[in-house]
């Protein structure tokens, strides 16, 4: 072969390799679509530190931030206390104070981060872990009455060992298979953990004065019901990508209720980011759904938006199934009518077209449910389809039923904070309602009486409500819904029977996860062969930003806002 | 006048007693404070023991009896849903913000009703007239909610002129503006008319006759003479609409996040935050008492002719 001749079949062969490289690239690529990296802080122009990041949130869960004597889920504290794990914005389980963690029928253990430390310096300790669990059970009251919760702590938690200063063993009275979404944060965001010799050296009212912890920030102003403001803390330990050092100095939160002023506070930009935009207004704003990365600003405009998904969902109970075995007020068999007749509960569903009341209602923000459990949630089946719009099949069962006129209801609920939408979905759907002859009239209560009217079983006589619209802020665990839903002694049910409270008693004891999966999946088959609830809608929020955002990382689903650490901004 | 006081003071503890009981009463009846400070889910055991943890296990009128002597001695117990804080101390925390905003608001009603209604009052009939009572009109026809999102419409989302939520110190006295004027201007109308009305009372009397009879300029007799008797329910009147505002710029505070007593009350009665509530309204209807009766006092001094009986 000659030179000339060689040259040309290494230049073939180049040529060739070159070619079939590139094509394989394509092929994966085309296969793979590219999944764009979020903008990271002191990389490729983007300034390794701002100065401040502003908040407009419509709540905040409860103003009672202290680790040991909370009274409900807070989201505040995620900012300067510490969760044992969380979720990424692929909704992965990842670490955060726990580096490693096991879930078994006797109990949970996990490892603590070697470089935690509270804001003092002094090292996060397997026996400050073991403190913590016991005061939230209440076991040094009276000076730390205890977690809201504390009997649940009572009830399931055994001994809480120190196995060694960075691991600790926490055995469980029974298996307690939503050990990880009620304890760890990352479900919940019911279980903080702060320093306790601080704790013990100012008491529960010296921290709600002076809070302190050993999260990503340290409280530099807290006016309960009006605003937090925060400082990053420089010595933060964290180094995951979902958990670390903000790029922005301070970080504040400011309570805005009303949603007009919260836009209007975007729009002008005296904050960068509001929680909870309206969806009429969300729909002609940008959505970096739709361009690079849900979380990344798309730039095209002074605005854009994130949705968050599956914050929430609405179920319409038949409140007089509920069967609370206390309930002063029991309803009498005639006040059970229509709804204590199987036909009459299928009607109600079949006569809803939930796809076209998200689409027109919602604008598409929201999802209809076709089961009970959350979108990714554990025990959520992907494959359950939406009951069918059926209205014609809907005046038959009436008929069938003895209503061949339909009858009139009433229906009630509460306007929560993080629960947007439930009139005007409840509104759509009485039109529908009315076209196979049922005539809905809606009722807005106040929260509390909600609470004490449904979930207390305390319907007054003289008001009468046959339906309700139960909300559930998200569970990432089937089983918690289960358990507060559809069993005997849970607290916010809906209904139950012997083979409901068979299925509950299957799925929750054992953390074998095809066990509970197969209870769950038959428990939610059954309640929904029953009809004793017709699944409404999930919720979403939608989270607004000015363009001095470049992006915010946030888990695709959550109960509110989440993260603002990982906020980048571009000045 | 010393027994005169008396009096009052005795009718007005017999409102204050009254306010409080129905308050407590109101409060305790329309739901169960518990239900709001915790979630559904939470067990009836642990409702049990949050309800002795807050007190709330007492039968009423344990419960009531503590609260009466709570006044006496200063300790109002603590708010439920900021569970470590005093109730007072809350109270006294959020008291500024709505001092500061209803005194802007009735400054600002004082600076433009008066002139309003003494031009609408020299003047009647007269074109500047019938502007002024449009503009009363208008000022009393609009909802200050409405105003509110207009403002904020304008000012701050297409103008950028001004903040359009929080205290003042967090955005200084640009984010006093438009709340003070929204709360005002219902203000401004009223004191308009009643100006005018005055007015028009006080320049047909035979003393100011008299003194444009001895010749003195028009001016003097308008704004030293007759404005001096016309202001004089006014005044009264801004003393009790201060003490009445202070307790009920509600909407105003919540369309531009403005931290008083207003908003305070309004989240303390969602949350049946039982101890802030009956704090706000006992203050509140506290101030309306006092008030009255020092506006009451002053008319004398402001007024030679009134006596107390």
């Amino acid at each position: 072969m000659t030179p000339t001749q060689q040259r040309q079949t290494r230049r073939q062969f180049l040529a060739r390799t070159i070619g079939a490289a590139a094509g394989i690239y394509g092929i994966v690529h085309l296969i793979k679509p590219t999944v764009h990296a979020f903008p990271q802080a002191g990389v490729g122009g983007v300034p390794a530190s701002v100065d401040k990041m502003t908040v407009a949130v419509d709540g905040w869960g409860r103003d009672v931030i202290n680790p040991v004597q909370p009274t409900g889920g807070a989201f505040l504290p995620d900012y300067f206390n510490l969760l044992l794990l969380m979720r990424d914005e692929n909704h992965k389980i990842v670490p955060a104070l726990a580096t490693e963690w096991s879930l078994t029928d006797e109990g949970f253990q996990f490892a603590i981060h070697p470089r935690a430390t509270w804001h003092d310096g002094a090292p996060v300790t397997a026996e400050d872990i073991r403190w913590s669990f016991e005061a939230m059970r209440g076991d040094f009251s009276p000076q730390f009455k205890g977690h809201h919760a504390a009997t649940r702590f009572k009830e399931q938690l055994g001994e809480v060992q120190v196995v060694d200063q960075q691991h600790v063993r926490i055995t469980t009275k029974r298996p307690a298979p939503d050990f990880i979404a009620f304890y760890t944060g990352a479900g919940y965001h019911q279980v903080h953990f702060g320093p306790p010799q601080y704790l013990r050296q100012v008491g529960v009212e010296g921290y709600e004065k002076k809070p302190s912890g050993g999260g990503p920030y340290t409280v530099k102003e807290w006016k309960p019901g009006e605003r937090m403001l925060l400082e990053r803390w420089d010595e933060f330990w964290g180094d995951y990508p979902w958990y670390h050092k903000p790029q922005h100095k301070m970080l504040e939160f400011i309570l805005a209720p009303d949603r007009a002023a919260r836009f209007a506070l975007l729009k002008s930009r005296q904050v960068d980011v509001a929680v909870n935009i309206p969806y009429g207004v969300a729909k002609d704003l940008p959505q970096s759904e739709a361009f690079e990365r849900r979380g990344i600003n798309p730039n095209k405009g002074a605005v854009w938006t994130q949705t968050i998904t599956a914050t929430g969902n609405y179920n319409l109970v038949f409140t007089g199934l509920q069967q609370f075995q206390n309930a002063p007020h029991k309803p009498t068999p005639e006040q059970l009518k229509p709804f204590d007749d199987i036909r009459v509960r299928q009607a109600m569903a079949l006569a809803l077209d939930k796809v076209a009341i998200s689409e027109k209602a919602h604008f598409g923000f929201t999802k209809p449910m076709a089961g009970l459990w959350f979108t990714n949630a554990f025990g959520h089946r992907p494959e359950l389809k939406v009951s069918p719009y059926d209205p014609a099949r809907a005046k038959q069962l009436l008929k069938e039923a003895g209503y061949p006129n339909g009858f009139s209801t009433t229906i009630y609920y509460g306007p929560f904070v993080n629960s947007p939408g439930i009139r005007e979905w409840l509104e759509a759907a009485a039109s529908f309602w009315k076209d196979v002859g049922i005539e809905v009239k809606i009722f807005e209560i106040e929260p509390n009486q909600f609470y004490s009217q449904f979930a207390r079983g305390q319907v007054p006589d003289w008001k009468w409500q046959p339906l309700a619209v139960q909300t559930w802020g998200r569970q990432e665990h089937a089983g918690v819904q289960a358990t507060y839903g559809y069993h005997a002694t849970g607290t916010y049910r809906c209904c139950f029977d012997e083979r409901s409270d068979e299925l509950w008693q299957q799925a929750s004891a054992t953390t074998n996860a095809a066990v509970q999966l197969k209870a769950l999946i038959e428990l939610e088959d059954y309640v929904l062969q029953q009809h004793w609830v017709i699944p409404m809608t999930e919720v979403s929020i939608v989270i607004g930003y000015t363009d001095r955002v470049l992006a915010h990382p946030h888990p695709p689903h959550a109960s509110s806002f989440e993260q603002f650490w990982r906020v980048v901004a571009k000045k | 006048m010393g027994r005169y006081i008396v009096k009052r003071l005795r009718s007005g503890l017999i409102s204050l007693w009254l306010i409080t009981l129905a308050v407590f009463l109101l409060v305790r009846m329309t739901g169960d404070p518990v239900d709001f400070l915790v979630g559904p889910e939470i067990s009836q055991a642990d409702r049990e023991r949050m309800k002795v943890q807050y007190g709330l296990d007492k039968p009423l009128y344990m419960q009531y009896l503590l609260f009466n002597k709570s006044i006496f001695t200063g300790d109002f117990g603590k708010s439920l849903r900021w569970a470590q804080r005093d109730a007072f101390d809350v109270f006294v925390s959020r008291l500024p913000a709505t001092v500061q905003l209803v005194g802007a608001a009735l400054a600002f009603s004082m600076v433009l009703g008066l002139p309003f209604g003494v031009i609408s009052g020299t003047r009647p009939d007269s074109w500047l007239d019938r502007g002024v009572k449009v503009l009363a009109i208008t000022g009393q026809s609009m909802p200050s909610f409405w105003l509110g999102l207009l403002f904020i419409l304008l000012f701050t989302v297409y103008l950028g002129w001004l903040p359009s939520a929080g205290g003042l110190d967090r955005v200084g006295l640009k984010g006093l503006i438009m709340p003070a004027v929204s709360l005002g201007w219902f203000l401004v109308a009223a004191n308009t008319r009643l100006v005018r009305s005055a007015m028009l009372d006080a320049l047909n009397s035979d003393y100011i006759k008299m003194v444009r009879a001895k010749g003195v300029p028009r001016r003097i007799v308008i704004w030293k003479h007759a404005l001096k008797n016309a202001a004089l329910p006014v005044i009264t009147l801004f003393a009790v609409n201060f003490a009445r505002l202070v307790g009920g710029a509600v909407v105003t505070e919540a369309i531009f996040a403005w931290p008083g007593i207003g908003n305070l009350l309004v989240d303390a009665v969602y949350g049946r935050d039982v101890n802030l509530v009956q704090i706000v309204v006992f203050f509140s209807a506290a101030s309306i008492v006092l008030v009255n009766l020092l506006v009451d006092l002053c008319y004398t001094w402001l007024d030679p002719r009134v006596r107390l009986e």
